[in-house]
């Protein structure tokens, strides 16, 4: 990864190079509007209050997704990996869903759910379910046997066994997991919130088309930039730092 | 017992095995590579089960894998996610101690294998060695009914394994636990063992049964003394006769 200070300075060149060809007339300043310009449509949408509405509104509905998709990937990954029912019911059926687009079901989403909050929670955790799950899988089947053996002869069982041994080894791939998962997030909640909504990052993106603001259009896409890799700086730092095993290796 | 992996037609990894070890008796089952040894020991562990036969331990038929045998591999298999003294701890928790009391047998076998001052460290953290003193740590905490040991010093250098060795040998002589260890090396085997099962080349089977008399407490100087010659050279001609076989089967 990038670190976020290595893209300041490649960045800042590419903006006043825009904003150079741009005074320079080089560029359709009403379609492609210049950095200046962005700022002060991000200025305003801050000062209407607009940007600070759907910024909670975007991160609500991505982090709540996010959440749901990581724990039901995590549980049916135990599911398909460690039982029998699991292995031979649920293991094709979510394989077949796996294959769909995962945008490809907004459309069905919405009607059978509604034009609502809920099938946009929904679109979210259906595109951060499937990382973690197939990771969760992946993890737990994989677990090294002479983990299990060992643990076994200390006299571990059960549930215990799960929790403290099998669910820690597959950590790793969970997480690699639960990354690709941030992105999908922030991919199909755009996808929501462009089909049918009234705020978020994605909304704002829409409306603005409609309006004709392209300023307001970067000033949303910018705003999505910096929340994305945000969001995955966050998630690195936090695994360090409560799981720092899992990060040793790679 | 006999052990096959994949049906009649499948690979016999040992047959007709059978034995006895006593307790407090420290037994060594000595064989070329790939002779079916570890399968033998997998199989007393309840990992595996006999294809034919059973294994005992006190009268008692082994069916899966518990506390009654500890059991420490090549390598390690410490868990990563846990600290040093979280490790060694795991036995006596799973034995119903309680977390103060655990952490306290944790801390003096810490003691004990000379890892004062690492309780907090990651498994990362440690070198070969150490890996094995905390994996030998581990395994002693959880007070087996038998230890087995899995070729456990042959990935380390030879200045560290007669470290561990010498080790295993002091903290052995004090509490006399009963102890199946498996390996290819004869020294190891003169050095550690009350008795020395040699096993022939693959399907294994016992073709040796050998008494080691030397006098206990025991050093590693043992090796070097003219008491051991006669019977290092009777194992290392049968040991090389065997582990010929091997190669040539595999022509």
């Amino acid at each position: 990864m990038v670190k976020l200070r290595q893209s300041v300075l490649p960045l800042a060149l590419v903006a006043v190079l825009w904003e150079v060809l741009a005074h320079a007339g080089l560029l359709n300043m009403s379609f492609l509007p210049p950095p200046t310009k962005i700022t002060l449509a991000l200025l305003e949408m801050g000062a209407s209050g607009e940007l600070s509405t759907d910024l909670i509104m975007s991160v609500t509905r991505a982090l709540g997704g996010f959440l749901a998709g990581t724990v039901v990937g995590v549980l049916l990954g135990i599911g398909t990996a460690r039982t029998s029912l699991g292995r031979y019911f649920l293991l094709p059926v979510l394989q077949s869903l796996r294959s769909i687009p995962s945008i490809a079901i907004l459309p069905f989403a919405i009607l059978l759910l509604g034009l609502n909050e809920v099938s946009k929670y929904f679109l979210v955790f259906w595109g951060v379910f499937f990382p973690v799950w197939v990771n969760s899988h992946i993890g737990i089947a994989g677990v090294d046997t002479q983990y299990i053996w060992a643990a076994r002869s200390l006299g571990v069982q059960g549930w215990r066994l799960l929790w403290e041994v099998v669910l820690p080894a597959a950590v790793p791939l969970i997480v690699a997991g639960m990354r690709v998962g941030i992105g999908l997030a922030f991919l199909n909640l755009v996808a929501a919130e462009m089909s049918g909504a009234s705020a978020g990052l994605g909304y704002r993106v829409s409306a603005s088309h409609l309006v004709f603001r392209p300023d307001k259009m970067l000033a949303a896409l910018a705003a999505l930039s910096l929340l994305g890799m945000a969001a995955d700086a966050a998630f690195g730092l936090l695994v360090k730092r409560i799981l720092p095993w899992s990060v040793d290796r790679s | 017992m006999s052990i096959r992996f994949g049906g009649i037609e499948g690979l016999t990894a040992c047959t007709r095995v059978e034995f006895e070890v006593k307790p407090g008796e420290f037994v060594v089952v000595l064989g070329p590579s790939g002779c079916g040894k570890s399968s033998i020991l997998y199989a007393v562990a309840g990992f595996i089960r006999p294809t034919e036969g059973l294994v005992l331990i006190d009268g008692t038929e082994v069916i899966e894998p518990s506390a009654d045998c500890g059991v420490m591999f090549q390598s390690h298999k410490l868990f990563p996610w846990k600290t040093v003294e979280e490790n060694i701890a795991i036995g006596p928790r799973m034995r119903g101690s309680s977390n103060i009391e655990a952490r306290r047998i944790s801390r003096a076998l810490i003691h004990r294998v000379g890892l004062k001052g690492f309780e907090l460290a990651h498994i990362s953290e440690l070198s070969g060695g150490m890996t094995q003193r905390v994996n030998l740590a581990r395994t002693l905490a959880a007070d087996p009914k038998v230890i087995l040991l899995d070729e456990p010093f042959a990935s380390l250098d030879s200045q560290t394994r007669i470290d561990m060795q010498e080790l295993l040998l002091s903290i052995w002589e004090n509490s006399r636990k009963t102890v199946l260890l498996v390996t290819h090396d004869i020294d190891e085997a003169l050095l550690l063992a009350d008795r020395i099962l040699l096993l022939s080349s693959r399907p294994g089977s016992v073709v040796g049964r050998f008494l080691v008399p030397y006098a206990r407490p025991r050093s590693t100087s043992l090796l070097s003394s003219g008491q051991v010659l006669e019977l290092k050279s009777k194992l290392f001609t049968l040991l090389r006769s065997e582990q010929r076989k091997t190669t040539e089967n595999r022509r």
